[in-house]
């Protein structure tokens, strides 16, 4: 059974590196991003030059701030700390650009960064609850197609998951996490956390134990 | 997606299965509008900072070169100060050592001893078991002109003798 996460890295295009990466800003966004673009809609590493690096980066925004935004907001439970995890990231990117044209796969390499910062944010902003109430993000979760009754259970459903999701160690924590993301395959995950394929795996299979008996726990003191 | 909640047993061996597939619903929450219009507008501002920062600097590196003359030349004063502060310490040193060289050598002559220690004043210890040479004091009259003619001409007439024995 092929994995649509490693096919879709497989088709994801490499960047290839360059002799020469020393850029020159002339403006934000006057080179069009479509010259960086391949015709999958795309970012095209090899057509990074010193010319078009600030397109490069404007195209990088287009493709992957949703992204960003969805990985920073799944630890972060907060819109607005999750969108300042976004820019924090692709202003790290700016500061890095002339490393741009040698990544190879700048999905990953961008999420590793918005892992990063989260991760900081995270330590920095300990005493603070990541979120008022997890019951306000279980209500946020999609519900089409259901009654009333059906919302409530759901939310408190989705909330007592949340929670149990919570108490998990840390690094099992960021496994199971990073798995809920369909575009990232286990290598890419292990790219991410800076570990080996083995270890997300055997990590994953100790969440998934430990989230079972978490919410039987939680299901048996109801 | 959606899960028969109200029946839902968290303890069943799917609940794992089933409390990922919350996670994936968080994961997939859409971002806000506009989120790639503030990125690109927070991007552009921070370009901005950039190329100021970038045109100062490159004002500055103007300075640069001076500022390495100047630390050159900071650098050269430092090492000329250095020698001849170390020239005048060699200088005084070496002076200092010649000076008591030349006391010393005039040291027995022009120095006295100093008190506390003993001396001889110029007395001289002979030891008793010698008989002491008795020098008959000179004649204190000036000898006449005869007399010391007399002799000097004393040891030709001795030769005069001595050549008249020989057969």
């Amino acid at each position: 059974m092929s994995n649509p996460a490693d096919e879709r890295s497989a088709r994801q295009p490499r960047l290839v590196a360059m002799s020469s990466c020393s850029t020159v800003f002339a403006g934000w966004m006057e080179i069009s991003a479509g010259s960086v673009m391949n015709t999958m809609g795309q970012l095209e590493p090899a057509a990074i030059d010193e010319t078009n690096v600030e397109a490069a980066i404007a195209a990088l925004v287009d493709e992957y701030a949703g992204t960003l935004y969805r990985v920073a907001y799944s630890v972060l439970r907060n819109t607005a700390d999750a969108e300042d995890a976004v820019q924090e990231t692709y202003l790290r990117v700016l500061r890095h650009r002339d490393s741009l044209c040698e990544i190879r796969d700048p999905r990953v390499w961008l999420v590793r960064i918005v892992w990063n910062v989260v991760l900081d944010r995270k330590r920095r902003a300990k005493t603070r609850p990541e979120t008022d109430d997890v019951a306000d993000l279980a209500r946020l979760l999609p519900a089409m197609d259901l009654s009333a009754e059906e919302r409530v259970a759901s939310a408190q459903y989705h909330a007592a998951v949340l929670r149990a999701v919570d108490q998990l160690p840390a690094k099992e924590q960021r496994v199971l996490i990073l798995s809920a993301f369909e575009e990232l395959s286990s290598v890419e995950i292990a790219q991410i956390l800076g570990t080996t394929e083995s270890t997300v795996r055997s990590r994953l299979f100790r969440a998934r134990n430990l989230l079972s008996a978490l919410l039987s726990h939680s299901r048996s003191v109801r | 997606m959606n899960h028969n909640f109200e029946n839902s047993d968290l303890a069943t061996p799917e609940a794992p299965l089933a409390a990922e597939q919350t996670l994936r619903m968080v994961a997939a929450l859409p971002a806000p509008n506009g989120l790639n219009d503030r990125v690109h507008r927070r991007l552009h501002d921070a370009m901005d900072e950039l190329e100021t920062a970038g045109t100062r600097r490159s004002f500055w590196s103007l300075w640069r070169p001076v500022q390495r003359l100047q630390f050159a030349g900071a650098a050269v004063l430092c090492i000329a100060l250095a020698g001849s502060a170390w020239s005048v310490y060699h200088n005084r040193s070496a002076a200092s050592n010649a000076v008591p060289v030349s006391t010393k050598t005039s040291a027995p002559t022009a120095q006295p001893a100093p008190a506390s220690t003993f001396h001889s004043a110029g007395a001289e210890r002979v030891p008793p078991s010698l008989a002491p040479i008795k020098v008959p004091p000179a004649s204190r009259k000036k000898p006449s002109p005869s007399h010391a003619a007399r002799h000097t001409s004393k040891p030709a007439a001795g030769e005069a003798q001595a050549t008249s024995s020989v057969p």
